[in-house]
């Protein structure tokens, strides 16, 4: 006994002074003199749930714990339990630890045990909720699909989206969870303008890796750009994780305040205006989004989706009416009644639920007559679980909906292999579920995962941390986090004490945060000290300056200009702009800084430097002026992935050439050696055919340049180019007598081949826009809440959507002008009576697929394409049908349906497949 | 033998005349009326499929109905309304169709018809013509 007081006064004495190895060897050898003493047990579990090491002894620490609940008397049980579920949850088993407490809270524990097994409780509980945003595990990738990748990567680098997009959506096939094949193939499709589809991806990308910053930001960008007002939250949503990961981003605070306006939350907007500033941001559209924030406060977005009812499977009626007789009748009798019902309606699974419940297997009828049917093979297998089956019964139904593609049916599937034992076969099915474009039940397969994946080793309150910044409460986020930066804690804490400091403007204690982290904290506190800078962090710039960060250079250049330094800024400067990437924030302040720097210096300096500025400077410049003259410009292709609207003009420059020239001049050329004199003249007059094809390039060269984007000379390019010079070289062989037959042949032949192929895949490379019921409504909310700030009457329209979606072959801006326009017109017309958005494919009478888009209306009065031919360009109906026109597709007017009476609307040939 | 060509200009009756007219015989129908007319007259009808050049008020649609929206696919649809007023002639469509089994669809639909790509060179366009002399 003496003996033992010693060990527990050791343990108590060097509570305050010694490691906690001492402490724990006191607590063992406490346990080894009793062990039915509980509480050097409950002490041992408290200590070693913060202990670093904890997740390498964690079953030797468990199993001392469980022979301590077996050796100390029934009172104290509960208590130590307590602890020992404590220690799970440290070491990430939330599983145990939660079925613990259940066990607890059934033993009508005491009121101290239960207020503390609550308390535990909520812990675990939040605990999960954090862990939820750790990413899902990265799957085995072989070396031969990492080359892929790499090279696809490559070819990104290089322009070539297509064969990059091409090469990732193999690797996305091959393994589905696979993030840097879906980062890619979210690049590539952005490269390609098809941003729609790039959201989607992004989407996927961020359920597997939550903390994957780019594709947070990217998505939030394009919710935030091109969706409409249904997408705001969900912007909102993506702009706020982007931030909570990456405080340094902070001009996504500008396009939060802009998704706030838009829906109508003046005060938020304001307030994400000012975090911008307070972050150090500076952008003239500061003042223009105030202006229009004041202007808008008080406007709430009244915006609720409507979600269409949910069709429930349906059994004959005389089905149904013998299922509700067996709920009433006796054992014998409601067996009988039912399988009537099953042999009627065999798919009827509550039918087939109830019968198996009473003993009867699973009718064969049954199981045929599901076999297509994904969903209803989903209900029946849970159905049959509820019925009490075993997970072997089900689980060929479960195989047969996941074949079949039925969306919930890997979440279903996965959990029951995880019961049957197959922990491999349960982590490639949530994978894969977490994989797929909209899974619905992702909080619960993330709770599956905890069960089959080992928790990340990494600091809890950093995930903590980053959910309340997500959710806009960086105080609760430095709660979290222990408050205050001291010398001497984690560096890992330290850095998210940082983050939370920069997230909430106050730069000066991120600063202070990051010294403090050491060499890690190094890039970040460059950063921030680029936008704020700060004399007393001029050592840790240095050493980041000598390690090659950017920020530290432009950092350390503020710091001498603000000491009115500008000799020794100047050199800094520009090593910060010979290294910086092009999208670094501080890159057009460092500019602005070099040319003041420049004008004010000494005028010895001066004119020194601007000799020798001017010198390079002017060189430079001719340099580029020549190369950008010899060498620059793009290729139609890549002009169309940057600027798509350039692709009504491109597609009638190539269409006019096929036709006129290919089809109608250069043709004759097959009719050689006879009528040579006739052939000429077909290539030659009125003007050579080689010059017709030169002149309409430069036409197209023309609007390009109006539109931005400078197409590259002629004999740079890769279709008119050689086009153009086999059509010259053609023409100059037909002007002498003695020209080769045989070299015109040739001609003729790539003419009729290559040529016309070249042309005909410039006609291919038109934008697509993909529209769904989300894409439609955010549109006509973006709409209404036009006309109904200019007080036009407004009703909601029904949207019949044909299929998930529908693909237009127009860019995107102006498929939405038209949609605009037919809308406002419809609206205008119905007067509070009734509206009606089509969206569809059909065939037309030459067999061409066309999609379509119509908006009808229910006022009487007709209108006519004629009509609507004769109106003034500029507006309304006179728009959709310019745009139309210039997007080959044509106007319909039609009739509609009662209540409805006409739909006007614009059709154009269905995209290619690729 | 009478060819009737079918177009919204006039380079394809041109054309043939210039290099092909020792062998036969061109005429011209710039819109469905013309056509129609002339068809008695013709042993075959040769049919550009874009009329864009053709005042709207004279496109038709697959019933010869006047529909001013259906320029850029007005051969076929003023084959199929030759077609449905009885119109039997063999013909040679001139048309880049992306979809094969479109092209050979509308062959089957408008028989006796053949779809030539404008790649085509002019002697393979007089093969074909001798062939349904």
């Amino acid at each position: 006994m003496i003996a033992l007081f010693a060990a527990l006064l050791a343990a108590g004495a060097s509570g305050q002074s010694s490691a906690p190895s001492s402490l724990e060897r006191s607590y063992r050898r406490a346990i080894s003199l009793k062990p039915s003493r509980w509480q050097p047990y409950a002490n041992l579990a408290q200590l070693l749930a913060e202990a670093p090491d904890r997740w390498d002894r964690a079953e030797e620490i468990l199993a001392l714990l469980q022979r301590g609940l077996a050796s100390v008397p029934a009172a104290a049980q509960p208590a130590l339990s307590l602890r020992i579920a404590d220690f799970e949850r440290s070491v990430g088993r939330i599983a145990q630890a939660k079925a613990r407490l259940a066990a607890l809270q059934e033993a009508n524990p005491r009121s101290d045990v239960a207020r503390r097994l609550r308390e535990l409780a909520d812990g675990i509980g939040e605990e999960e909720r954090a862990r939820a945003i750790e990413d899902w595990p990265e799957p085995q990738v072989a070396e031969a699909p990492r080359a892929a990748l790499a090279a696809a990567e490559a070819r990104l680098e290089q322009g070539d989206a297509r064969e990059a997009l091409a090469a990732s959506e193999k690797l996305c096939a091959e393994q589905p969870a696979w993030r840097g094949a879906r980062w890619l193939r979210a690049r590539a499709l952005e490269a390609m303008g098809r941003v729609d589809e790039e959201a989607r991806e992004l989407r996927i990308l961020t359920q597997l890796a939550p903390s994957h910053a780019a594709a947070w930001r990217r998505l939030g960008e394009i919710l935030a750009q091109q969706g409409g007002l249904f997408e705001a939250d969900r912007a909102d949503e993506a702009l706020r994780q982007a931030l909570a990961l990456e405080p340094s981003s902070i001009e996504l605070w500008l396009l939060r305040a802009r998704v706030a306006i838009r829906q109508g939350r003046a005060q938020d907007a304001q307030r994400a205006l000012e975090r911008f500033e307070r972050a150090g941001g500076a952008s003239p559209e500061v003042a223009r989004l105030v202006a229009v924030a004041r202007a808008q406060a008080g406007l709430a977005a009244t915006a609720q989706e409507e979600r269409p009812a949910l069709q429930p499977r349906e059994p004959s009626q005389q089905a149904r009416a013998l299922f509700q007789r067996a709920a009433s009748a006796p054992p014998e009798m409601a067996r009988q009644l039912l399988q009537e019902a099953v042999d009627d309606s065999p798919g009827f699974v509550d039918a087939v639920g109830a019968l198996f419940a009473l003993g009867a297997g699973v009718p064969e009828k049954t199981v045929q007559a599901l076999d297509q049917d994904g969903p209803g093979l989903l209900e029946l297998a849970a159905r049959l679980r509820r019925a009490g089956s075993g997970a072997a019964l089900v689980a060929p139904f479960l195989d047969r909906a996941v074949q079949l593609g039925a969306p919930e049916a890997l979440h279903a599937r996965a959990a029951l292999r995880l019961e049957q034992g197959d922990r491999a076969g349960a982590l490639e099915d949530l994978l894969a579920y977490a994989a797929s474009p909209r899974p619905d039940h992702l909080e619960e397969a993330r709770a599956l995962r905890a069960q089959l994946v080992p928790p990340a080793r990494d600091d809890v309150s950093a995930l903590q941390a980053r959910l309340r910044l997500v959710e806009d409460r960086p105080e609760a986020a430095l709660a979290v986090l222990g408050g205050r930066c001291t010398p001497g804690s984690p560096s890992s804490r330290l850095l998210a004490l940082g983050e939370v400091r920069e997230f909430s403007g106050q730069l000066r204690e991120a600063l202070e945060c990051y010294q403090l982290a050491g060499d890690v904290g190094l890039p970040r506190l460059a950063r921030v000290a680029a936008r704020s800078p700060d004399a007393r962090a001029v050592p840790e710039l240095q050493r980041a300056a000598g390690r090659g960060v950017p920020a530290a250079l432009w950092a350390l250049a503020r710091i001498d200009l603000d000491q009115r330094k500008p000799d020794q800024a100047l050199p800094l400067v520009e090593r910060f702009l010979a290294t910086a990437g092009p999208d670094d924030p501080g890159r057009a302040d460092a500019r602005a800084a070099r040319e003041q720097i420049l004008k004010t210096t000494t005028a010895a300096t001066e004119a020194r430097l601007r000799k020798r500025v001017a010198a390079a400077l002017g060189a430079a410049a001719l340099l580029a002026a020549l190369a950008s003259s010899f060498w620059g410009g793009a290729t139609i292709e890549r002009a169309l992935r940057r600027a798509p609207r350039l692709f009504p003009t491109a597609a009638r420059a190539a269409a006019e050439v096929r036709h006129d020239v290919l089809k109608h001049r250069a043709s004759a050329l097959g009719m050689l050696p006879s009528c040579r004199a006739d052939v000429a003249r077909a290539l030659l007059s009125p003007e050579p055919a080689s010059q017709a094809v030169a002149r309409r390039y430069q036409e197209l060269r023309k609007t390009g340049r109006a539109q931005g984007v400078s197409l590259r000379r002629l004999s740079r390019e890769p279709v008119f180019g050689p086009l153009v010079r086999d059509l010259a070289r053609a023409e100059d062989l037909l002007r002498e007598p003695s020209g080769s037959e045989a070299e015109l042949a040739r001609l003729d032949e790539r003419l009729r081949q290559l040529h016309a192929a070249r042309l005909s895949s410039l006609l291919r490379l038109g934008p697509r826009t993909r529209l769904d019921a989300g894409a439609i409504a955010g549109w006509i909310r973006d709409v209404e809440a036009e006309m109904r700030r200019g007080g036009s009457s407004w009703t909601a329209p029904s949207i019949l959507l044909q299929g998930m979606e529908v693909e237009f072959p127009v860019e995107r801006g102006a498929l939405s002008t038209i949609f605009a326009n037919l809308l406002r017109n419809a609206q205008a017309a119905a007067q509070g009576g009734k509206v009606i958005v089509r969206l569809g494919e059909e065939r037309d009478a030459a067999g061409r697929d066309l999609t379509v888009l119509l908006v009808g209306d229910s006022a009487p009065g007709g209108i006519s394409l004629e009509s609507i031919e004769r109106r003034e360009t500029g507006r309304g109906l006179a728009l959709v049908r310019d745009l139309t026109r210039e997007w080959q597709g044509h106007l319909v007017v039609r009739s509609e349906e009662p209540p409805w009476k006409k739909a006007v609307g614009a059709c154009f040939p269905a995209p290619p497949a690729t | 033998m009478n060819f009737l060509v079918c177009e919204d200009g006039s380079e394809y009756t041109e054309r043939f005349q210039r290099f092909l007219g020792g062998e036969f015989h061109f005429a011209r129908a710039g819109h469905f009326a013309e056509a129609l007319a002339l068809a008695p007259q013709a042993g075959a009808l040769l049919l550009d499929l874009d009329f864009h050049r053709t005042p709207r008020a004279l496109l038709v649609d697959e019933s010869g109905a006047p529909a001013a929206g259906c320029a850029e696919v007005q051969g076929i649809l003023l084959l199929r309304a030759l077609r449905s007023r009885g119109v039997r002639l063999p013909a040679l469509l001139f048309a880049d169709l992306d979809d094969p089994l479109r092209a050979a669809q509308l062959e089957k639909e408008l028989a006796p018809l053949q779809i030539v790509s404008s790649a085509e060179g002019l002697p393979q366009i007089a093969v074909l013509l001798r062939r349904v002399v």
